[in-house]
């Protein structure tokens, strides 16, 4: 599907992101332009087929915004649909109509009666702050978010049902003015479609659709991913808003029961189809779904087979979930996978990490921590220190807690007692991605990059995390990508890179957060001597370019002996030696840990 | 890359489906009517705009009813039509039990110039659908929604086949009185138009029989349990006469089964909902509920000749009364294009309007008079034997029926 795309868009067009998101933008809000001036002058039950497809537009859109950007499916968006619809129905109608149908009403809006398009923006504005209120729910979960999203289209649902003087409860609430023409809806999808455009480059995009691809590797380069997921759901709310008011004006009745699994399911079909990453995929779909309904219920009802629609719509979900799993468009714009393949990624000026602090200077020191897991003590009273341009290296044999050391230094476990000293700032109950932004940069055992990003918009991720503009975070993220000798891959996705740029990138996306310390967990696994070296000699060149402590955990003697200034040796979570690597790697107490290693491996969950 | 060599399935599947819609567009555009409107007595084709949930939840109603309609029009046209020179032409169209695309589909058959609309069996996309028939001038016919708002949300154009709730409280509401019950409990549910206003109807027809209700309770459709309830309703001292509830699977079940458990032995009214073999499964449970029912489906006397023809044309016996209402939806239709003489949609909704007992299969049928919904027959069944057991036919006169109230 991309490619049909690719022949039609000049290169030079789309070379930044700026750029691509105008041509993107420009391009399908002409596409959607062109069906209302189409629709306009169409018979009426063409032009309610387009407004009904636009309207659904609308909605997958929202639903592209939330779903798509952060891949929690969400089941709740109809019920903010639901609500706008609502609003925007009992504020549009006159009194006189009110009087038959809504004679419960309070008697202030009975005779309150707004024009169309202002209902509407007060439609958007209840369901933003019905948003607000279940966001604060949503935003805190990950897995369990898609049931509670079910929790709250139920709410909402039952809501409806009984604010009964509001909405005639399960009873058809009828007499809307039926305001929703194919220019309105057009323009409405137009508009939806410039912010959802907008949002998926936004700093809160990149951020939530990192955190989208990995959790734990997005906290650590700094993303606040409640807070992203948050602003997400909030601003699909209104967008789906913007879809009830249409749908509420396309109609002119409904109930309740409209506005529930059947609705749902339709815009996630369309979303799902079309493919939930892009907002090409927003559109693709409902351009799909809704070609193969009215194709096939034509034809279905001239030959009197009037199944046909729902086999189709079946085939075409396990079509795509067999040939193309994330939708046809892929988790991609056209626009970006043009420009991807085209683009020769240059760099101008130069990356540097200023640092003010003289050498030597001791920039973390971790001490005292203490760390239990239901009685068992992972770590006792262990310290380490990291200094400025030194490579300080942390061994131990499995199970020895160097993965729990880690852990409680980057705040993704919950250390029982410690004393963490990063520069000059005292971590306590600081989260992961407040440490990352305070100088903490990290690479993973078992890499752990934004496998759908590129590799330059890996290291964006955590340029945005430190402070910087989008556009100056692409300008900073080429730069460090050439610096740790990657240029030519930056516009390739990150999981098509080889291992071992993949480990570049990591370290690239961890030196983005400007830190003062990179702890690098079994960076050489997997690499035979020569490439250790080579990367040994890289993290040199790096320090000296930038002055960052780091901190090495591995295994592998070798490499802790001849890169490592300081050496600190964990067992049974008690630091045993600490100092120069010969002098600690000789000592008989090291040598007894490293001599029982095999029979202590079994402590799998802990191992490094 | 992944996607550079993988579209050319999907872009082919694509560009076919669009060449199919195309198409398809084409051949169900706007043929040449072959309807010559209007001049009284001169033979023409009615074009009948058929919007019916052919798939999806409303299908239980609305297939049977095409069934009968589309048999009734095939035999009217092999007579020559009707009076011999109206012949009739159907023009199905699928709404999928939705209310926008029963919309859309609306406004394909009105621009195909039909006399008349048949719309699907509900009140939301009966009324979506509906709004377009009114604004086009063309009469609209609901299948058999029976909520009586349903007219009046729409305006003078719109219709129901099937008699209103209000009128099958009343009848509810008379029986009750007539056997002398004069306490009642009525259980509703605000989850469905159906559920939350037929107690209301009857509690509004029993008090003015001067009967009165003593408790009203609510359920949540799809409850698990009646057990709070069925407690509620023990407490009430005396016990009630008679308990109304229009409850349906699965709750209808689930409450009698609770009710009699518990050893309450009111009497229990139900409504059309519950005209459904999973009720007669109920057996000894189930013994002495009467409902309200459009008819009994049986082999015999005026629907034995329609028993025939159905089994000739489908090769099946007709499997609920839908099939009968549909039929009788044509010979309502035969009678207004006999009154009109003509296939115009003014005098056909102009004749409709006026109906006044149209002889049907299960009684006569009625619009003169009343609010647009059917003034038709209302069968009261009652279970013995764990068999339908037709306990008599009513047709309560409009004006003491409850007031529908938008």
């Amino acid at each position: 599907m991309s490619r049909i795309f690719l022949g039609l868009i000049p290169l030079g067009l789309v070379q930044t992101r700026t750029s691509r998101r105008r041509i993107s933008t420009s391009f399908w809000a002409l596409l959607i332009a062109l069906v209302g001036l189409i629709g306009a002058v169409s018979p009426k039950s063409s032009q309610l087929l387009l407004t009904n497809a636009l309207t659904l537009l609308i909605g997958v859109l929202a639903l592209q915004i939330f779903s798509g950007n952060s891949g929690i499916l969400s089941f709740g968006h109809v019920g903010f649909v639901g609500v706008s619809a609502y609003t925007t129905g009992i504020l549009s109608m006159t009194p006189i109509v009110k009087k038959t149908s809504l004679s419960n009403l309070p008697e202030s809006l009975q005779q309150f009666s707004l024009p169309f398009p202002l209902a509407m923006l007060a439609g958007v504005f209840v369901a933003t702050l019905v948003g607000v209120l279940s966001g604060l729910v949503i935003s805190r979960l990950r897995d369990s978010a898609t049931i509670a999203s079910v929790g709250i289209l139920i709410i909402v649902h039952s809501t409806l049902i009984g604010a009964e003087d509001f909405t005639r409860g399960s009873q058809t609430f009828f007499g809307v003015k039926r305001f929703t023409t194919v220019p309105v809806a057009a323009t409405v999808a137009i508009l939806a479609l410039i912010v959802a455009r907008w949002f998926r480059d936004s700093k809160t995009g990149i951020h939530l659709r990192a955190s989208r691809d990995d959790v734990i590797a997005a906290s650590s380069a700094g993303v606040r991913i409640q807070q992203s997921q948050f602003k997400a759901w909030v601003l699909s709310a209104a967008i789906a808003g913007a879809m009830g008011s249409c749908y509420a004006g396309l109609l002119g009745a409904f109930s309740p029961k409209d506005f529930y699994f059947t609705m749902t399911l339709t815009l996630l079909t369309m979303l799902i189809v079309g493919g939930s990453g892009s907002v090409a995929g927003a559109v693709v779909g409902v351009i799909l779904v809704m070609a193969v309904i009215e194709s096939l219920r034509r034809i279905g009802d001239s030959i009197g087979l009037f199944g046909l629609t729902n086999a189709g719509l079946a085939l075409i979900i396990l079509l795509t979930l067999y040939l193309r799993p994330k939708g046809v468009m892929g988790f991609h714009e056209p626009e970006e996978v043009a420009a991807y393949q085209g683009a020769a990624p240059t760099v101008s000026g130069e990356y540097k990490i200023a640092s003010s602090l003289a050498h030597d200077q001791k920039v973390l020191s971790a001490t005292k921590i203490s760390k239990s897991f239901s009685g068992l003590r992972a770590l006792d009273n262990a310290s380490i220190y990291v200094e400025r341009g030194k490579i300080s290296g942390l061994i131990g044999p499995n199970g020895s807690g160097k993965s729990t050391m880690v852990n409680c230094i980057t705040g993704v476990t919950k250390a029982d007692n410690a004393e963490i000293l990063l520069d000059t700032k005292l971590f306590k109950r600081e989260k992961t991605w407040q440490r990352a932004r305070a100088g903490l940069g990290r690479t993973f055992q078992n890499i752990r990059l934004f496998r759908e990003l590129t590799a330059v918009d890996n290291v964006v991720v955590a340029c945005i995390s430190s402070g910087e503009s989008v556009k100056s975070a692409d300008k900073t993220a080429l730069n460090l990508l050439n610096q740790v000798g990657v240029l030519q891959h930056a516009y390739r996705f990150a999981g098509e890179l080889s291992f071992g740029d993949q480990r570049r990138v990591e370290i690239a996306r961890a030196l983005a957060l400007r830190p003062s310390v990179v702890l690098l967990d079994e960076p050489a696994a997997g690499m035979n001597p020569a490439e250790s070296a080579e990367l040994l000699a890289q993290f040199r060149q790096i320090m000296r370019d930038t002055n960052v402590g780091m901190l090495l955990i591995d295994h592998d003697v070798t490499l802790i002996k001849s890169a490592c200034d300081f050496l600190t040796v964990l067992d049974h979570g008690a630091v045993i030696a600490h100092g120069k690597p010969d002098e600690v790697l000789a000592l008989p107490e090291v040598h007894a840990a490293y001599l029982g290693w095999g029979e202590e491996s079994s402590t799998d969950e802990d191992r490094t | 890359m992944k996607y550079k060599n993988r579209p050319s399935l999907v872009m082919k599947s694509i560009v076919s489906l669009s060449a199919v819609m195309l198409v398809a567009a084409c051949s169900s555009g706007d043929t040449e009517s072959t309807e010559a409107s209007g001049g009284s007595g001169e033979a023409c084709a009615v074009k009948v705009g058929i919007a019916s949930s052919q798939t999806g939840s409303l299908a239980y109603i609305d297939v049977p009813n095409l069934e009968g309609f589309e048999m009734w029009a095939e035999q009217v046209n092999a007579a020559g039509g009707v009076d011999g020179k109206f012949t009739i032409e159907n023009v199905v169209k699928d709404t999928r039990s939705d209310a926008a695309q029963s919309a859309t589909v609306a406004a394909e058959l009105l621009g195909q110039e039909i006399s008349f609309l048949i719309t699907p069996g509900d009140a939301d996309p009966s009324i979506a659908a509906g709004q377009l028939a009114q604004d086009a001038g063309v009469p609209a016919v609901s299948w058999f929604g029976s909520s009586p708002i349903l007219p009046l949300a729409v305006g003078d154009r719109m219709f129901s086949n099937a008699f209103g709730d209000n009128a099958q409280a009343k009848v509810l509401a008379d029986y009750a009185t007539d056997k002398g019950f004069k306490t009642a409990y009525t259980l509703g549910s605000p989850d469905s138009a159906y559920t939350n206003l037929l107690p209301g109807f009857f509690k509004e027809a029993f008090e003015a029989n001067g009967g009165t209700v003593v408790g009203e309770g609510q359920f949540s459709m799809g409850q698990a349990s009646f057990s709070v309830i069925v407690d509620q309703i023990k407490a009430i001292s005396p016990a009630p006469d008679v308990i109304m509830t229009p409850a349906y699977e699965p709750d209808f079940p689930t409450f009698i089964k609770a009710l009699r458990g518990a050893g309450v032995t009111s009497v229990v009214l139900g409504t059309d909902g519950i005209d459904s073999p999973t009720t007669l499964a109920l057996a000894d449970i189930a013994e002495g509920v009467l409902y309200t029912t459009a008819g009994v489906l049986k082999n015999e006397g005026k629907m034995a000749t329609f028993y025939t023809d159905y089994n000739a044309k489908y090769g099946k016996d007709p499997e609920t009364i839908y099939a009968v209402t549909g039929y009788e939806m044509g010979m309502t239709l035969e009678a207004a294009i006999k009154s009109a003489q003509s296939c115009s949609a003014e005098a056909i909704w102009q004749a409709w309007t006026n109906l006044e007992g149209v002889q049907g299969i299960t009684g006569p049928i009625s619009y003169k008079g009343g609010d647009r919904m059917a003034i038709r027959e209302i069968a009261l069944i009652e279970i013995k034997n764990s068999e339908r057991t037709l306990f008599g036919t009513f047709a309560p006169d409009p004006a003491t029926v409850p007031k529908a109230q938008l």
